[in-house]
Protein backbone atom coordinates (compact mmCIF):
# COMPACT_ATOMS: atom_id res chain seq x y z
CA UNK A 1 0.00 0.00 0.00
CA UNK A 2 2.51 2.46 1.06
CA UNK A 3 4.88 2.23 -2.16
CA UNK A 4 1.28 2.34 -4.12
CA UNK A 5 0.66 5.57 -2.49
CA UNK A 6 4.56 6.57 -3.75
CA UNK A 7 3.88 5.58 -7.08
CA UNK A 8 1.13 7.53 -7.04
CA UNK A 9 2.42 10.73 -5.62
CA UNK A 10 5.16 10.60 -8.44
CA UNK A 11 2.52 10.48 -10.87
CA UNK A 12 0.02 12.80 -10.08
CA UNK A 13 -0.01 16.81 -9.60
CA UNK A 14 0.33 18.22 -13.39
CA UNK A 15 -3.14 17.42 -14.12
CA UNK A 16 -5.65 19.75 -14.03
CA UNK A 17 -7.59 22.29 -16.38
CA UNK A 18 -4.97 22.89 -18.27
CA UNK A 19 -5.46 25.86 -20.77
CA UNK A 20 -3.19 26.70 -23.78
CA UNK A 21 -3.79 29.28 -25.91
CA UNK A 22 -4.67 29.81 -29.27
CA UNK A 23 -1.27 30.67 -31.62
CA UNK A 24 -0.87 31.18 -34.95
CA UNK A 25 0.04 27.78 -36.85
CA UNK A 26 0.00 28.94 -40.17
CA UNK A 27 -1.96 31.43 -42.58
CA UNK A 28 -2.37 32.01 -46.26
CA UNK A 29 -0.90 34.16 -47.14
CA UNK A 30 1.85 33.02 -45.47
CA UNK A 31 3.52 35.04 -43.06
CA UNK A 32 5.44 37.39 -44.33
CA UNK A 33 4.92 35.98 -48.01
CA UNK A 34 5.00 37.72 -51.65
CA UNK A 35 2.05 36.72 -53.50
CA UNK A 36 1.80 37.68 -57.51
CA UNK A 37 -1.92 36.86 -57.45
CA UNK A 38 -3.89 39.69 -54.53
CA UNK A 39 -5.66 37.13 -51.70
CA UNK A 40 -9.64 37.31 -51.36
CA UNK A 41 -9.33 36.22 -48.11
CA UNK A 42 -6.88 35.89 -45.14
CA UNK A 43 -7.09 32.21 -43.58
CA UNK A 44 -5.19 31.85 -40.37
CA UNK A 45 -5.02 28.51 -38.67
CA UNK A 46 -4.59 28.56 -34.94
CA UNK A 47 -3.52 26.06 -32.31
CA UNK A 48 -6.75 25.98 -30.74
CA UNK A 49 -10.91 26.53 -31.90
CA UNK A 50 -11.50 30.15 -31.92
CA UNK A 51 -14.73 31.76 -30.99
CA UNK A 52 -15.49 33.80 -34.36
CA UNK A 53 -18.25 36.04 -32.29
CA UNK A 54 -14.76 37.46 -30.04
CA UNK A 55 -12.09 37.26 -32.44
CA UNK A 56 -10.77 39.52 -35.27
CA UNK A 57 -8.58 39.81 -38.41
CA UNK A 58 -8.20 43.28 -39.93
CA UNK A 59 -6.09 43.79 -42.77
CA UNK A 60 -4.45 47.39 -43.61
CA UNK A 61 -2.55 48.91 -46.44
CA UNK A 62 0.67 50.85 -46.06
CA UNK A 63 -1.15 54.16 -45.50
CA UNK A 64 -3.48 52.61 -42.54
CA UNK A 65 -6.74 51.82 -44.87
CA UNK A 66 -8.86 48.63 -44.10
CA UNK A 67 -8.70 46.74 -46.41
CA UNK A 68 -10.42 43.31 -44.71
CA UNK A 69 -15.01 43.21 -44.98
CA UNK A 70 -15.46 43.27 -41.88
CA UNK A 71 -16.39 40.20 -38.84
CA UNK A 72 -14.41 36.90 -39.73
CA UNK A 73 -15.54 33.23 -39.55
CA UNK A 74 -14.31 30.07 -39.10
CA UNK A 75 -13.82 27.32 -41.96
CA UNK A 76 -17.11 25.72 -42.01
CA UNK A 77 -15.35 22.29 -41.32
CA UNK A 78 -12.11 23.51 -38.86
CA UNK A 79 -12.93 25.50 -35.86
CA UNK A 80 -9.23 25.75 -35.64
CA UNK A 81 -9.03 28.13 -39.05
CA UNK A 82 -10.25 32.09 -38.90
CA UNK A 83 -11.35 33.21 -42.04
CA UNK A 84 -12.23 37.09 -42.82
CA UNK A 85 -12.72 38.33 -46.67
CA UNK A 86 -10.92 41.36 -48.18
CA UNK A 87 -11.58 43.89 -50.83
CA UNK A 88 -10.14 43.88 -54.07
CA UNK A 89 -5.91 44.28 -52.97
CA UNK A 90 -3.70 46.16 -54.99
CA UNK A 91 -0.02 45.59 -55.36
CA UNK A 92 2.05 46.91 -52.15
CA UNK A 93 2.44 45.49 -48.15
CA UNK A 94 -0.37 44.80 -45.77
CA UNK A 95 -0.50 44.06 -42.15
CA UNK A 96 -2.40 41.68 -40.69
CA UNK A 97 -3.39 42.33 -36.92
CA UNK A 98 -5.22 39.54 -35.27
CA UNK A 99 -7.23 39.11 -32.06
CA UNK A 100 -8.20 35.77 -31.15
CA UNK A 101 -10.76 34.24 -28.63
CA UNK A 102 -10.19 30.54 -27.89
CA UNK A 103 -13.22 28.08 -26.88
CA UNK A 104 -11.36 27.99 -23.74
CA UNK A 105 -11.72 31.53 -23.62
CA UNK A 106 -8.43 32.70 -23.19
CA UNK A 107 -7.08 35.91 -25.44
CA UNK A 108 -4.18 36.44 -27.59
CA UNK A 109 -2.93 38.03 -30.36
CA UNK A 110 -0.45 38.91 -33.06
CA UNK A 111 0.55 40.61 -36.35
CA UNK A 112 2.19 40.14 -39.51
CA UNK A 113 2.64 41.71 -42.93
CA UNK A 114 2.45 40.05 -46.56
CA UNK A 115 3.18 41.74 -50.06
CA UNK A 116 1.22 41.74 -53.08
CA UNK A 117 3.39 41.63 -55.77
CA UNK A 118 3.29 44.42 -58.85
CA UNK B 1 10.46 33.19 -9.47
CA UNK B 2 8.53 33.50 -12.72
CA UNK B 3 6.22 36.15 -13.48
CA UNK B 4 2.54 35.42 -12.42
CA UNK B 5 0.39 36.70 -15.08
CA UNK B 6 -2.99 35.43 -14.32
CA UNK B 7 -5.76 36.27 -16.81
CA UNK B 8 -8.09 38.22 -15.11
CA UNK B 9 -6.34 38.83 -11.84
CA UNK B 10 -6.19 36.05 -8.83
CA UNK B 11 -10.11 37.05 -7.62
CA UNK B 12 -11.25 35.67 -11.22
CA UNK B 13 -9.17 32.76 -11.02
CA UNK B 14 -11.01 32.62 -7.14
CA UNK B 15 -14.27 33.15 -8.30
CA UNK B 16 -13.52 30.20 -11.47
CA UNK B 17 -11.99 27.78 -8.72
CA UNK B 18 -14.85 27.90 -6.20
CA UNK B 19 -17.38 27.61 -8.57
CA UNK B 20 -15.69 24.21 -9.54
CA UNK B 21 -15.17 22.88 -6.00
CA UNK B 22 -18.76 23.90 -5.31
CA UNK B 23 -19.87 21.98 -8.17
CA UNK B 24 -17.60 18.71 -7.23
CA UNK B 25 -18.79 19.17 -3.68
CA UNK B 26 -22.78 18.42 -5.21
CA UNK B 27 -21.58 15.52 -6.62
CA UNK B 28 -19.38 14.10 -3.98
CA UNK B 29 -22.19 14.95 -1.59
CA UNK B 30 -24.82 12.85 -3.13
CA UNK B 31 -22.47 9.73 -3.77
CA UNK B 32 -21.81 9.77 -0.13
CA UNK B 33 -25.42 9.45 0.24
CA UNK B 34 -25.90 7.07 -2.67
CA UNK B 35 -23.02 4.98 -1.86
CA UNK B 36 -21.20 5.38 1.34
CA UNK B 37 -23.80 6.35 3.79
CA UNK B 38 -26.81 3.94 3.25
CA UNK B 39 -25.31 0.55 5.21
CA UNK B 40 -23.81 3.44 8.25
CA UNK B 41 -27.24 4.99 8.63
CA UNK B 42 -29.20 1.79 8.92
CA UNK B 43 -27.16 0.11 11.88
CA UNK B 44 -28.10 3.88 13.80
CA UNK B 45 -30.36 5.05 16.26
CA UNK B 46 -33.35 6.28 13.62
CA UNK B 47 -33.47 9.77 15.20
CA UNK B 48 -29.10 9.74 14.53
CA UNK B 49 -29.57 9.01 11.29
CA UNK B 50 -32.38 11.12 10.59
CA UNK B 51 -30.29 13.80 12.51
CA UNK B 52 -27.27 12.92 9.74
CA UNK B 53 -29.76 13.42 7.09
CA UNK B 54 -30.65 16.89 8.36
CA UNK B 55 -26.66 18.08 8.11
CA UNK B 56 -26.12 16.34 5.02
CA UNK B 57 -29.08 18.00 3.16
CA UNK B 58 -27.72 21.49 4.53
CA UNK B 59 -24.84 20.61 2.79
CA UNK B 60 -25.91 19.76 -0.14
CA UNK B 61 -28.55 23.01 -0.67
CA UNK B 62 -25.47 24.80 0.74
CA UNK B 63 -23.02 23.35 -1.94
CA UNK B 64 -25.94 23.51 -4.89
CA UNK B 65 -26.43 27.46 -4.14
CA UNK B 66 -22.08 27.90 -3.85
CA UNK B 67 -22.32 26.33 -7.67
CA UNK B 68 -24.76 28.44 -8.55
CA UNK B 69 -23.52 31.34 -7.93
CA UNK B 70 -20.17 30.78 -8.95
CA UNK B 71 -21.31 29.67 -12.19
CA UNK B 72 -23.55 32.68 -12.58
CA UNK B 73 -20.79 35.11 -11.28
CA UNK B 74 -17.93 33.17 -13.46
CA UNK B 75 -20.27 33.53 -16.45
CA UNK B 76 -20.65 37.17 -15.74
CA UNK B 77 -16.93 37.60 -15.12
CA UNK B 78 -16.10 35.76 -18.10
CA UNK B 79 -18.56 37.16 -20.24
CA UNK B 80 -16.89 40.70 -19.54
CA UNK B 81 -13.79 39.97 -20.27
CA UNK B 82 -14.41 38.12 -23.40
CA UNK B 83 -16.36 40.79 -25.34
CA UNK B 84 -13.76 43.68 -23.69
CA UNK B 85 -16.50 45.11 -21.52
CA UNK B 86 -15.31 47.42 -18.36
CA UNK B 87 -18.36 48.81 -16.31
CA UNK B 88 -21.14 46.64 -14.91
CA UNK B 89 -24.20 47.67 -17.22
CA UNK B 90 -20.95 46.43 -20.22
CA UNK B 91 -20.50 42.95 -18.55
CA UNK B 92 -24.21 42.03 -18.12
CA UNK B 93 -24.67 43.54 -21.73
CA UNK B 94 -21.98 40.92 -22.95
CA UNK B 95 -23.43 37.92 -21.11
CA UNK B 96 -26.34 36.92 -23.42
CA UNK B 97 -23.62 38.06 -26.45
CA UNK B 98 -21.60 35.18 -24.84
CA UNK B 99 -24.47 32.64 -24.37
CA UNK B 100 -25.50 33.03 -27.98
CA UNK B 101 -22.25 32.77 -29.37
CA UNK B 102 -19.49 30.58 -27.29
CA UNK B 103 -19.16 27.61 -26.62
CA UNK B 104 -18.71 28.58 -22.70
CA UNK B 105 -21.54 30.46 -22.60
CA UNK B 106 -23.63 27.77 -23.84
CA UNK B 107 -22.10 24.97 -21.29
CA UNK B 108 -22.23 27.22 -18.43
CA UNK B 109 -26.27 27.93 -19.12
CA UNK B 110 -26.22 24.14 -19.38
CA UNK B 111 -24.43 23.44 -15.94
CA UNK B 112 -27.02 26.37 -14.48
CA UNK B 113 -30.02 24.05 -15.83
CA UNK B 114 -28.23 21.07 -14.48
CA UNK B 115 -27.55 22.39 -11.39
CA UNK B 116 -30.78 24.03 -10.90
CA UNK B 117 -32.73 20.38 -11.28
CA UNK B 118 -30.95 18.85 -8.41
CA UNK B 119 -33.07 19.55 -5.86
CA UNK B 120 -35.87 19.17 -8.42
CA UNK B 121 -34.63 15.86 -8.70
CA UNK B 122 -34.46 15.35 -4.88
CA UNK B 123 -37.85 16.45 -3.91
CA UNK B 124 -38.58 16.07 -0.36
CA UNK B 125 -37.90 12.06 -0.40
CA UNK B 126 -34.04 10.71 -0.18
CA UNK B 127 -35.28 7.17 -1.99
CA UNK B 128 -31.99 5.98 -4.10
CA UNK B 129 -33.63 6.14 -7.09
CA UNK B 130 -34.06 10.23 -6.75
CA UNK B 131 -30.60 10.47 -5.56
CA UNK B 132 -29.20 8.64 -8.37
CA UNK B 133 -30.75 11.07 -10.53
CA UNK B 134 -29.62 13.76 -8.83
CA UNK B 135 -25.90 12.56 -8.95
CA UNK B 136 -26.29 11.72 -12.75
CA UNK B 137 -27.53 15.55 -13.05
CA UNK B 138 -24.32 16.57 -10.60
CA UNK B 139 -22.01 14.22 -12.65
CA UNK B 140 -23.42 16.03 -16.15
CA UNK B 141 -22.40 19.22 -14.57
CA UNK B 142 -19.13 18.98 -13.26
CA UNK B 143 -17.90 16.85 -16.14
CA UNK B 144 -19.40 19.71 -18.47
CA UNK B 145 -15.85 21.20 -17.02
CA UNK B 146 -13.78 19.47 -19.23
CA UNK B 147 -15.99 20.92 -22.41
CA UNK B 148 -14.10 24.50 -21.28
CA UNK B 149 -10.71 23.08 -20.62
CA UNK B 150 -7.34 22.84 -23.06
CA UNK B 151 -8.66 19.44 -23.76
CA UNK B 152 -11.79 20.42 -25.66
CA UNK B 153 -9.94 23.54 -27.42
CA UNK B 154 -6.69 21.75 -28.47
CA UNK B 155 -8.35 19.93 -31.50
CA UNK B 156 -7.02 17.64 -33.50
CA UNK B 157 -5.20 14.38 -32.42
CA UNK B 158 -6.05 15.32 -28.96
CA UNK B 159 -9.54 13.80 -28.46
CA UNK B 160 -8.59 11.15 -25.77
CA UNK B 161 -7.41 14.48 -23.46
CA UNK B 162 -11.63 15.55 -23.55
CA UNK B 163 -12.30 11.90 -21.98
CA UNK B 164 -9.26 11.76 -19.70
CA UNK B 165 -10.40 15.44 -18.24
CA UNK B 166 -14.01 14.12 -17.51
CA UNK B 167 -12.89 11.35 -15.81
CA UNK B 168 -10.26 13.67 -13.91
CA UNK B 169 -12.89 15.45 -12.64
CA UNK B 170 -14.87 12.68 -11.99
CA UNK B 171 -12.49 11.15 -10.02
CA UNK B 172 -11.99 14.79 -8.16
CA UNK B 173 -15.66 14.99 -7.49
CA UNK B 174 -15.67 11.86 -5.82
CA UNK B 175 -13.04 11.58 -3.50
CA UNK B 176 -12.44 15.52 -2.25
CA UNK B 177 -16.17 15.93 -3.02
CA UNK B 178 -16.89 13.55 -0.53
CA UNK B 179 -14.62 15.10 2.29
CA UNK B 180 -17.30 17.91 3.53
CA UNK B 181 -20.37 14.74 4.03
CA UNK B 182 -18.29 12.44 5.31
CA UNK B 183 -16.31 15.54 8.11
CA UNK B 184 -20.41 16.45 9.04
CA UNK B 185 -20.91 12.82 9.59
CA UNK B 186 -17.80 11.78 11.52
CA UNK B 187 -18.57 14.54 14.10
CA UNK B 188 -21.26 13.61 15.86
CA UNK B 189 -21.26 9.59 14.37
CA UNK B 190 -20.66 6.78 17.18
CA UNK B 191 -17.13 5.23 16.57
CA UNK B 192 -18.42 2.18 15.04
CA UNK B 193 -20.33 4.08 12.46
CA UNK B 194 -17.48 5.91 11.67
CA UNK B 195 -14.92 3.30 10.98
CA UNK B 196 -17.96 1.60 8.54
CA UNK B 197 -18.29 4.95 6.78
CA UNK B 198 -14.42 5.60 6.67
CA UNK B 199 -13.98 1.80 5.46
CA UNK B 200 -16.70 2.25 2.57
CA UNK B 201 -15.09 6.13 1.70
CA UNK B 202 -11.72 4.62 1.90
CA UNK B 203 -12.79 1.96 -1.09
CA UNK B 204 -13.91 4.73 -3.33
CA UNK B 205 -11.28 6.99 -2.86
CA UNK B 206 -8.03 5.17 -3.54
CA UNK B 207 -10.25 4.26 -6.77
CA UNK B 208 -10.40 8.04 -7.57
CA UNK B 209 -6.86 8.35 -6.72
CA UNK B 210 -5.97 5.70 -9.28
CA UNK B 211 -8.01 7.28 -11.83
CA UNK B 212 -6.63 10.91 -10.80
CA UNK B 213 -2.78 9.38 -11.54
CA UNK B 214 -3.61 7.98 -14.39
CA UNK B 215 -5.53 10.76 -16.20
CA UNK B 216 -3.02 13.47 -14.64
CA UNK B 217 -0.13 11.54 -16.30
CA UNK B 218 -1.75 10.86 -19.50
CA UNK B 219 -2.02 15.08 -19.26
CA UNK B 220 0.09 16.32 -17.40
CA UNK B 221 4.27 16.79 -19.04
CA UNK B 222 3.48 17.58 -22.19
CA UNK B 223 1.04 20.64 -21.20
CA UNK B 224 3.85 21.81 -18.28
CA UNK B 225 6.41 21.75 -20.96
CA UNK B 226 9.22 19.48 -19.76
CA UNK B 227 11.53 20.23 -17.02
CA UNK B 228 11.74 23.87 -18.44
CA UNK B 229 8.02 24.76 -18.33
CA UNK B 230 8.49 23.12 -14.75
CA UNK B 231 10.94 25.28 -13.11
CA UNK B 232 10.88 28.75 -15.18
CA UNK B 233 6.90 29.24 -15.53
CA UNK B 234 4.08 29.89 -13.12
CA UNK B 235 2.59 27.10 -14.37
CA UNK B 236 4.94 25.33 -13.73
CA UNK B 237 5.15 26.39 -10.25
CA UNK B 238 1.34 26.21 -9.61
CA UNK B 239 1.39 22.58 -10.86
CA UNK B 240 4.48 21.98 -8.14
CA UNK B 241 2.29 23.53 -5.73
CA UNK B 242 -0.53 21.26 -6.84
CA UNK B 243 1.35 18.41 -6.82
CA UNK B 244 2.96 19.27 -3.32
CA UNK B 245 -0.94 20.00 -1.92
CA UNK B 246 -1.47 16.42 -3.64
CA UNK B 247 1.34 14.75 -1.51
CA UNK B 248 0.30 16.03 2.08
CA UNK B 249 -3.10 15.16 0.99
CA UNK B 250 -2.25 11.42 0.15
CA UNK B 251 -0.22 11.00 3.22
CA UNK B 252 -3.17 12.32 5.34
CA UNK B 253 -5.57 9.46 4.06
CA UNK B 254 -2.86 7.40 4.85
CA UNK B 255 -3.07 8.13 8.54
CA UNK B 256 -6.49 8.28 8.15
CA UNK B 257 -6.93 4.70 6.95
CA UNK B 258 -3.85 3.01 9.00
CA UNK B 259 -4.11 4.65 12.45
CA UNK B 260 -7.28 6.53 13.24
CA UNK B 261 -9.32 3.87 11.47
CA UNK B 262 -7.79 0.61 13.26
CA UNK B 263 -8.36 3.30 16.84
CA UNK B 264 -11.81 3.42 16.35
CA UNK B 265 -12.53 -0.11 16.98
CA UNK B 266 -10.02 -0.11 20.00
CA UNK B 267 -10.28 1.65 23.53
CA UNK B 268 -9.41 4.92 22.54
CA UNK B 269 -12.50 5.10 19.87
CA UNK B 270 -13.78 8.71 21.26
CA UNK B 271 -10.42 10.58 20.96
CA UNK B 272 -9.82 8.34 17.36
CA UNK B 273 -12.88 9.92 16.32
CA UNK B 274 -12.33 13.28 17.09
CA UNK B 275 -9.02 12.94 15.74
CA UNK B 276 -10.35 11.68 12.50
CA UNK B 277 -12.20 14.56 12.23
CA UNK B 278 -10.16 17.00 12.83
CA UNK B 279 -7.68 15.04 9.94
CA UNK B 280 -10.63 15.08 7.49
CA UNK B 281 -11.55 18.88 7.90
CA UNK B 282 -8.09 19.77 7.12
CA UNK B 283 -7.86 17.46 4.27
CA UNK B 284 -10.98 18.54 2.72
CA UNK B 285 -9.41 21.83 3.02
CA UNK B 286 -6.52 21.11 1.48
CA UNK B 287 -8.51 19.36 -1.34
CA UNK B 288 -10.22 22.55 -1.76
CA UNK B 289 -6.44 24.58 -1.92
CA UNK B 290 -5.82 21.84 -4.80
CA UNK B 291 -9.18 22.77 -6.83
CA UNK B 292 -8.35 26.37 -6.12
CA UNK B 293 -4.57 25.50 -7.67
CA UNK B 294 -6.21 24.20 -10.55
CA UNK B 295 -8.43 27.67 -11.09
CA UNK B 296 -5.09 29.54 -11.18
CA UNK B 297 -3.67 27.07 -13.71
CA UNK B 298 -6.79 27.44 -15.92
CA UNK B 299 -5.50 31.29 -16.15
CA UNK B 300 -2.06 30.84 -16.27
CA UNK B 301 0.01 30.52 -20.33
CA UNK B 302 0.40 26.67 -19.79
CA UNK B 303 3.99 25.92 -19.26
CA UNK B 304 4.69 24.19 -23.14
CA UNK B 305 3.56 27.86 -24.38
CA UNK B 306 5.40 29.94 -22.02
CA UNK B 307 8.40 27.59 -21.78
CA UNK B 308 9.01 28.45 -25.21
CA UNK B 309 11.53 31.29 -24.77
CA UNK B 310 12.85 30.52 -21.54
CA UNK B 311 17.18 29.59 -22.02
CA UNK B 312 17.03 25.99 -20.30
CA UNK B 313 19.09 23.19 -21.70
CA UNK B 314 16.61 20.49 -20.69
CA UNK B 315 13.68 21.47 -22.74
Amino acid sequence: MRKTLMILFCMVGFAGQAIAHARLESAVPPVGATVSTPPKQIAITFSESVEPAFSSIEVTDAAGNRDDTGKPQVAADDRQVLIVALQPLGPGAYKVVWHAVSVDTHKTQGSYSFTVAP
Amino acid sequence: MPPFDIEGGLGFAFVRGISVAACLSVLGALVFRLVVAPPVLAGMKPSAAAEQDRRWLRLLWGSVAAALLGAGGWLGLESGAMAGATGIADRLAAVPLVVLNSRFGMVLVIRLGLLAAVPLAIGRSLRPPRLAIAAALAAAAAASQASLGHAASIGHGFEWLALSTTLHILAAAIWLGQLPPLWIFLADAPPAAAGLALRRFSRLGLTCVILLAATASAQGWGLVGGVAGFVGTAYGWTALAKLLLFGILLAIAAINRFTFMPRLASGVAATARRALCRSVLVEAILGLLVILAAGILTSLPPGMDAAQGLRWPYR
